[in-house]
């Protein structure tokens, strides 16, 4: 604790260590969450059931993948019969997903740099946009203790891996997700909450880049690269003057 | 059980990696311009993509956040808006 106190200084974005207050915080943040993950859960479960996977492996893949837009995607190179080369393809398609996570986690280093390896690095077993994105809200009000993000990744994964089950169940009541717009969740959820990281921003050119960049790359190459691409492209603006503002 | 492995491996090679970078004023300034450009990255062409639906939801869900600040009520507005426009047949 008396190291902790050492290092305390309001202008430092670095961060104190993993506590149980900031797993609690962290849980609580993401109580007003539940539904909006509830429902992608379910349309999961549901994407599943489709897909052939009994309810134990439904389960399974949602805990531990813990990642819903790769396993949306992966569902659509989900191979009938496994071989070598359709697992490269479904690891291939998540690893494309989920590389907004390595700069999304990248983001995180001015705040958690200093904690030691062994509580980083477990962290980010659970962490996924949803605490990344509380997280960069938290932290930019001054939070900074990074239990919350643990306690955010757990309750997320927790809601998320149960709402599969009631979704692999009802498939054959909800024949298309389509009809409820569930496929849109990720746009629905990201859109959302860019607002308050826009509000908070010193300047927007960097986002018009990124957008920019991301219409254009996805609109030329297949996949989802346009992500990565886009992000990188906001992220150099930010790096020259457009960022100033 | 590889597809877990590999999204373990990405979520914390980027954090990885900015260890052994030095972060100066350019790259924190690159940081900081990162999470948004995330959002509109990965908004913008799924929306295009999934047509005017597409559009309508991400659309919604802005709005309302902009003008109300309750993610609820955007998460279940933009979905609201973009099933609508999948029931008018778009």
């Amino acid at each position: 604790m008396s190291e902790q106190a050492d290092r305390a200084n309001p202008d430092d974005a670095a961060a104190s260590g993993v506590t149980l207050a900031g797993m609690r915080a962290g849980a609580l943040m993401t109580l007003p969450m539940t539904p909006g993950i509830f429902a992608f859960g379910l349309a999961i479960g549901a994407l599943s059931a489709q897909r052939g996977l009994t309810l134990f492996e439904t389960w399974a893949l949602t805990t531990f993948l813990n990642a819903g837009a790769a396993q949306a995607v992966a569902y659509q190179v989900w191979p009938e019969v496994w071989s070598v080369a359709a697992l490269v393809a479904v690891v291939g398609v998540v690893f494309t997903v989920n590389a907004r996570l390595m700069l999304m986690s990248a983001s995180f280093r001015p705040w958690l740099g200093n904690l030691p390896a062994a509580q980083v690095y477990p962290s980010f077993a659970v962490f996924t946009d949803m605490n990344w994105s509380l997280g960069v809200a938290y932290h930019a009000r001054g939070g900074r203790d990074a239990g919350m993000l643990v306690g955010a990744g757990l309750f997320t994964s927790l809601v998320w891996s149960l709402a599969a089950i009631p979704g692999w169940l009802m498939v054959a009541h909800v024949a298309d997700p389509r009809v409820y717009a569930l496929d849109l969740m990720l746009v629905v959820m990201f859109s959302t909450m860019s607002i308050p990281v826009m509000r908070r921003a010193r300047a927007l050119a960097p986002f018009v880049v990124a957008g920019l960049v991301a219409l254009a790359v996805g609109a030329l190459a297949p996949g989802f690269w346009f992500i990565v691409a886009g992000a990188l492209a906001g992220a150099a603006a930010g790096a020259t003057r457009l960022g100033d503002g | 059980m590889a597809v877990s492995l590999v999204s373990y491996l990405i979520r914390i090679s980027g954090f990885w990696l900015m260890g052994r970078i030095e972060i100066g004023a350019r790259m924190r300034r690159a940081l900081e311009a990162l999470p948004g450009s995330i959002f509109v990255a990965t908004v913008l062409p799924i929306a295009a993509r999934s047509g005017p639906p597409g559009i309508a939801a991400a659309l919604a869900a802005a709005t309302l956040m902009l003008t109300t600040r309750r993610e609820i009520l955007a998460i279940f507005g933009g979905l609201g808006a973009g099933a609508a426009m999948r029931a008018l047949g778009f």
